[in-house]
C-alpha cells in the first residue's frame, strides 16, 4: 500500500500521502488527509500549520511510522526518531530519569546527557515521578527523552500547548538552542503561527479536512532567537499572502 | 490490628465454648487441637505433609500463572487469536474442577505430573480472562511512544507492558493462590499418598476431627503468612509510584 524507505546518512525528508482514511465508530470512512506532498531537506526545521483537528497529529503519527495503513510513499532522514507528542506520554511508574534512560540505545548514560538535561533545568527532578511534576515539567521530560536519542529526524506535537505563555516562551527558546546543537531535521506541528515563525526555517499550511498543503514558505535564516521584531515583521509579511483559511 | 487480634480471639472462645457445652469427640476444643497439632509439627508428620501441598500449590500456580498470562496477553493482543481461542476458553472455563482432576488422572496416570497439571488447568482460563482484560486495556499512547522510540522487545514488556498488568496480575494471583490450594486438597484426596488432602481423608474415614482440624487451621495459617509476607509487600513495591502525593 505505501513505500518506506530510511535513507543512512542525513537525506531529506519526502511525505506523500495520496490518502488517508479513518472508519469511525459508525462505520462511515472519514477522509483525513488527501494529495498531500511534503518535501523538508536535511537539517531543516519545518512547521505545519493548520487549524485544530485538521489531521495534524494523523499526519505526524504517519511522518513517525507509527501508521502504516496509509496510501503513498514516506522517505525519513535517518534511522533515529526523537518525538514529542502532544501529551507527555512518559511511563507513570518509572522515575524522570528513569524515562529518559529507557530510551537510550544499549550502553547510553544518563551521564552523557548532562547538559541536555541541564539546558531542559531538569537536574534536581530526576529522582521523581512524573505524577509529581507539573505539566511544563512533564513537557520538559519529554523533550529530553526525544534529544536524548541524539534524532537524526525529530518530530514535536504540539509541544508548547497548553502552557502559561512565560513557560512557553521559555521552552521554545529552549528548543531551539537544541535543534541548533546537533544537525537534525525537524517537523513541528502547531495551530500557533507564532511557534512556527519562531523556530521553523519552513512553513507548510494545511487545508481542513481533508488535509492538504495548500502553500508553504521559507524563511530566511538564521532561525534561532529570532527576536520579537523580526518575528512580528515576518507575521506582517505572511498576512499579505494567500494563505487561505489555514493561517491563524 | 488489634481489633483483628481481638475478633479472632472472639473466634477462638465462641469455639471453646462451644466444644465445653457439647462434650463430642467430633468437636474438640481449641486446646485439645493445639496439643494435637504441636505433636504433629514435633513428630515431622504436619511440615512434611504440608511440604507436599505447597510444593504442588506452587508448582501448579506457576505454570497456570505462565501460560495464562501469555495466552491472555495473545489473546488480549491480537483480535484473530481472540476469535479462534475464545470458545476453548469458555469450554475450560466451564469444565467442572473434578471432571478435570478424573480426566487426568485416568489420561496421565496416578502420579504427581497429573496432580500438578490438573490444578493448572482448573485455574488457566481464569488467569487468562483477567490478563485479556488487562491487555485490552493497555495504554494505546504508550504503546507509540515505545514504538517510536524503537524500545527493545524486553524493555517493552518490562517497563512498558508488565507495571500497567501488575494491578490485574496481582488480583488473579490472589485468588489464583486461594483457589489452587483448595483444588490441590480435592487432588490430593483423590490420587495421592500424601499432602494435606490425603491426610484429611483419612482422618475423614476415621472421624478424626481433631486431626483434621489441626491441619486446617495450619494450612490457612501458612497461606495467609504467605499473603501477608510475601503478596502484599510485593504489591506495595510495585504500586509505590501511587502512592507519592501527585
Amino acid at each position: 500500500m505505501n513505500d518506506e524507505q530510511t535513507d543512512g546518512g542525513a537525506g531529506p525528508l519526502e511525505l506523500r500521502i495520496d490518502a488517508k482514511t479513518f472508519v469511525s465508530a459508525d462505520g462511515a470512512s472519514v477522509e483525513i488527509v488527501r494529495g498531500l506532498n511534503l518535501r523538508l531537506e536535511a537539517g531543516g526545521f519545518g512547521a505545519m500549520i493548520g487549524p485544530s483537528g485538521c489531521g495534524k497529529t494523523t499526519i505526524l503519527h504517519i511522518a513517525a511510522g507509527l501508521d502504516a495503513d496509509f496510501a503513498g510513499q514516506r522517505r525519513v532522514p535517518g534511522a533515529r526518531l526523537g518525538i514529542v507528542f502532544q501529551e507527555p506520554r512518559l511511563l507513570p511508574w518509572r522515575t524522570v530519569a528513569e524515562n529518559i534512560r529507557l530510551v537510550l540505545p544499549a550502553h547510553g548514560s544518563l551521564d552523557d546527557l548532562a547538559d541536555l538535561i541541564e539546558t531542559l533545568g531538569l537536574g534536581s527532578h530526576l529522582a521523581h515521578y512524573p505524577g509529581e511534576l507539573s505539566l511544563g515539567l512533564a513537557r520538559r521530560v519529554a523533550i529530553a527523552r526525544a534529544f536524548a536519542v541524539r534524532p537524526d529526524f525529530l518530530l514535536l506535537d504540539e509541544p508548547f500547548v497548553s502552557l502559561d505563555e512565560a513557560v512557553a516562551g521559555r521552552l521554545r527558546e529552549e528548543v531551539a538552542v537544541l535543534t541548533e546543537r546537533h544537525r537534525m531535521t525537524t517537523l513541528l506541528v502547531t495551530h500557533d503561527l507564532r511557534d512556527a515563525v519562531q523556530l521553523a526555517d519552513r512553513l507548510f499550511f494545511l487545508s481542513a479536512r481533508p488535509a492538504s498543503i495548500v502553500s508553504e514558505t521559507s524563511l530566511p535564516p538564521p532561525r534561532r532567537m529570532r527576536s520579537k521584531q523580526a518575528i512580528d515583521r515576518i507575521l506582517e509579511d505572511l498576512s499579505t499572502l494567500p494563505l487561505g483559511q489555514s493561517a491563524t | 490490628m488489634l481489633p483483628r487480634l481481638f475478633s479472632l480471639l472472639a473466634l477462638i472462645a465462641v469455639w471453646a465454648i462451644a466444644a465445653a457445652t457439647v462434650q463430642s469427640r467430633l468437636l474438640p476444643g481449641p486446646f485439645s487441637v493445639g496439643v494435637a497439632t504441636l505433636s504433629e509439627i514435633r513428630s515431622g508428620e504436619l511440615p512434611f505433609q504440608m511440604a507436599c501441598t505447597l510444593a504442588r500449590v506452587i508448582a501448579s500456580f506457576a505454570i497456570a500463572m505462565v501460560l495464562g498470562t501469555v495466552a491472555g496477553y495473545a489473546m488480549g493482543r491480537s483480535k484473530k487469536v481472540d476469535r479462534f481461542a475464545d470458545p476453548w476458553l469458555i469450554v475450560l472455563i466451564n469444565l467442572p474442577a473434578l471432571v478435570i482432576i478424573i480426566f487426568a488422572y485416568i489420561w496421565i496416570g496416578l502420579n504427581e505430573t497429573a496432580a500438578i497439571l490438573a490444578v493448572a488447568i482448573n485455574k488457566l482460563p481464569n488467569v487468562i480472562v483477567v490478563t485479556r482484560e488487562g491487555v485490552r486495556s493497555l495504554d494505546a499512547g504508550l504503546d507509540d511512544m515505545s514504538r517510536a522510540f524503537r524500545m527493545k522487545w524486553l524493555t517493552r514488556i518490562r517497563h512498558v507492558v508488565l507495571p500497567q498488568l501488575a494491578p490485574y496480575l496481582a488480583a488473579v494471583s490472589r485468588s489464583s493462590l486461594s483457589i489452587s490450594w483448595k483444588i490441590v486438597l480435592v487432588v490430593e484426596l483423590i490420587g495421592r499418598p500424601n499432602g494435606v488432602g490425603f491426610v484429611l481423608g483419612s482422618a475423614f474415614s476415621l472421624f478424626d476431627m481433631t486431626k483434621i482440624l489441626s491441619y486446617a487451621i495450619s494450612f490457612v495459617a501458612l497461606m495467609l503468612a504467605i499473603e501477608t509476607l510475601l503478596v502484599q509487600p510485593l504489591e506495595r513495591r510495585t504500586n509505590r509510584w501511587r502512592r507519592r502525593p501527585a
